[in-house]
């Protein structure tokens, strides 16, 4: 609806400021001033891709071609003795997810998470469900409502635990939906690991994850996803409210996925609340990474930071857009945003705009988002130092997110690192004897 | 050792060092000095193998071997090896594990042994105290957050743990305070030895006072226009490079 409205107008500058209006409005803000002089550049390089805007361009790309795909009846594909034989395997606490339905059986009893497995369409899940998807997918919101097979899961953390959140897509063609209710109970310490599974059959098919998490005060939640995603389109919504004294830390690295799109919310409602996410992507071949993060400081004493790093390869797309938005009133707000992508060929591309929105003055935001190749020079420095043309260039990578990975939590830290050792050994110019 | 016959080298269109001729014997030190724009770190990066600058004319044996089709990283593994004017910060690479890259990768080369973590942290530790670094910097990104001392002690960090045969040194004094001018010239005078050479690129004496240089050359205009003994050197720093143009007129 909003990208064809935009499509009949003519000036490019009109749509981008129509766009960000519209936008703003839908996350309740006022409206914009008019787009300065970077708008008109940046509207007339949009042009050159015949497209309208930024946002409109996610909707052209693969994921509206995978979700006019057939859904597979909920459940159909569930396996039950491969996943008692995972379960076995690990400490964690598993969840998982498989064909469009959780699959997993009840947690023990005291194992401080409950797992309840809602029944589909209830009206609030579905509002919720709608909220979200229309954040990040704009226009096909009704198609992928429609079309997602979706399993509503509320769980509720009351101890310190270590949850695995596995999403298993092993059918094709397939949509497979969750809308995950996590609640993490007042003054807990709790981590959740994502995974996702698929297999060679499943190649075009899609999984979205909506996620709604709730921190209760001074609750403490580490929420890592480290790995590869599959030959299909990925899509996670969240939402993350914070009360009192809460802290949310996101730890991201993903490789692979022909699209891997992140959509994140994050509202800081309390005082002292605190979010965090550090994210590292690989892109190679024709994949697209994006990530959309919209932070929220609606009280005082609320800090929040965004480092997300992308690497770019061959014909691959990175795409950083985020908003940090300050309430009127609020003070005493530290915000850090920062966005640096490292091409690695002539083709790879990467989008980023890091956008403060602050309607208050006792404010430290810091932002800044960079897009360049490797640093000629710093590959000379290596090899005059022994190491040839392609361990220089693997070496420099390997730096540039390792930068980030060391804030990492030491295992996610080390399976990061292997998936970047991974990506490294598959990239041109960078092969290693 | 090193021996260059009318080179010529360029930058882009711009032609920066015409027809030089130098040659070093091992064990040798050779101190280059000149004013700026002399040509002096253009040399320096023509015979390290820096990929912009075009070698046009002319010919550098190292070794008996002509090095010019040779990569920067084949030229380090035979030994050769240039402390940086402005070294290179490297963000998410620690400093040792840097020191074990490099250093493997030229014994894996040479088909040395490699080097064993354990053994490099001890040796590095070691040669940290000797260039006056702090041991906790092996654990920091390289050059990362350095200051511009604390950078070129790395540099003579790492020349100490590769063992060069032929080391340059890239104005690797400008900036640095007294007792860091010391460290350099006891770090050079304990690695020379009759096999090892070291060519200083310097703009002032004062490096001299500390490494006793067997041949003094004075650079202008990419070319040599004066060899001596360490007398020279005093000699400019006297009379400035002005003097110069008087004794070549003469």
């Amino acid at each position: 609806m909003l990208g064809l409205m935009i499509q009949q107008k003519t000036d490019p500058a009109m749509q981008i400021k129509d766009l960000i209006t519209a936008q703003a409005q839908a996350h309740g803000f006022g409206a914009t001033t008019a787009p300065g002089p970077m708008r008109l550049n940046a509207a007339e390089r949009l042009q050159q891709y015949n497209l309208s805007s930024r946002r409109h361009f996610w909707t052209r790309l693969a994921m509206r071609d995978v979700l006019n795909t057939p859904v597979l009846p909920i459940a159909q594909s569930a396996n039950s003795v491969d996943i008692a034989s995972y379960q076995k395997k690990t400490s964690a606490i598993p969840v998982i997810f498989r064909g469009g339905c959780c699959v997993s059986p009840q947690p023990k009893a005291n194992s401080g998470v409950e797992v309840d497995v809602l029944p589909i369409d209830t009206s609030s899940e579905q509002q919720h469900w709608s909220t979200f998807m229309a954040n990040a997918a704009c226009e096909i919101t009704p198609a992928l409502a429609a079309m997602c097979g979706q399993s509503v899961v509320n769980i509720r953390i009351t101890a310190s635990v270590q949850i695995e959140l596995i999403y298993i897509t092993d059918k094709a063609p397939s949509t497979d939906g969750y809308h995950i209710n996590i609640d993490v109970a007042a003054g807990v310490r709790a981590s959740i690991d994502q995974y996702i599974y698929s297999t060679e059959s499943a190649e075009g098919s899609a999984c979205i994850v909506s996620r709604t998490i709730k921190l209760a005060k001074d609750a403490d939640l580490v929420d890592q996803f480290v790995g590869k995603i599959p030959a299909i389109s990925f899509m996670q919504c969240q939402q993350v409210s914070g009360n009192e004294r809460s802290t949310y830390r996101a730890y991201q690295a993903l490789t692979g996925g022909k699209v891997c799109r992140q959509v994140s919310e994050l509202i800081l409602n309390e005082p002292q609340a605190s979010a965090a996410v550090y994210g590292v992507g690989l892109a190679n071949e024709k994949q697209r990474h994006d990530h959309t993060i919209l932070v929220k400081h609606q009280a005082s004493h609320t800090q929040s930071t965004q480092q997300v790093k992308y690497c770019v390869d061959q014909q691959a797309l990175s795409n950083f857009t985020s908003r940090v938005y300050v309430a009127s009133g609020v003070y005493d707000i530290e915000s850090d945003q920062l966005n640096h992508n490292l091409l690695l060929s002539n083709q790879a591309r990467a989008l980023t705009a890091p956008e403060l929105e602050i309607y208050a003055d006792d404010v430290r935001c810091a932002h800044g988002a960079t897009v360049g190749a490797l640093d000629e020079q710093a590959i000379f420095y290596l090899q005059s130092r022994g190491l040839n043309l392609q361990q220089a260039r693997a070496t420099l990578v390997s730096g540039f997110m390792k930068d980030l990975i060391e804030v990492f939590p030491t295992a996610a830290c080390d399976r990061a690192q292997s998936l970047v050792d991974r990506m490294l050994a598959r990239t041109e110019g960078c092969q290693q004897d | 050792m090193l021996k260059i016959q009318s080179l010529n080298a360029s930058v882009g269109d711009k032609s920066i060092i015409k027809s030089l001729n130098l040659s070093i014997q091992p064990g040798e030190v050779h101190a280059i000095m000149g004013p700026n724009g002399s040509g002096k770190s253009t040399l320096s990066n023509v015979i390290t193998g820096h990929p912009d600058y075009q070698v046009t004319a002319g010919h550098i044996h190292y070794q008996g071997e002509d090095i010019l089709e040779m990569t920067p990283d084949v030229r380090a593994t035979k030994g050769l090896f240039m402390s940086f004017q402005y070294p290179v910060g490297l963000p998410g690479v620690t400093t040792i594990s840097f020191l074990q890259a490099v250093m493997n990768a030229q014994r894996k080369q040479r088909q040395e042994p490699l080097v064993e973590a354990t053994d490099l942290i001890a040796s590095a530790r070691v040669a940290c105290e000797q260039v006056g670094l702090p041991a906790q910097f092996l654990h920091r990104a390289l050059n990362k957050g350095f200051s511009g001392g604390e950078k070129k002690r790395a540099e003579l960090l790492q020349m100490r743990l590769l063992e060069p045969k032929l080391a340059i040194l890239d104005e690797t004094d400008s900036g640095l305070d007294i007792d860091a001018l010391k460290m350099v010239g006891t770090v050079v005078n304990e690695m020379r030895d009759n096999a090892r050479s070291f060519v200083i690129v310097t703009h002032y004496p004062r490096i001299l006072e500390y490494i006793k240089p067997d041949y003094v050359h004075v650079m202008r205009d990419g070319n040599i226009i004066k060899t001596g003994d360490a007398a020279l050197a005093n000699q400019l720093e006297k009379s400035g490079y002005a003097w110069l143009d008087d004794t070549t007129k003469d």
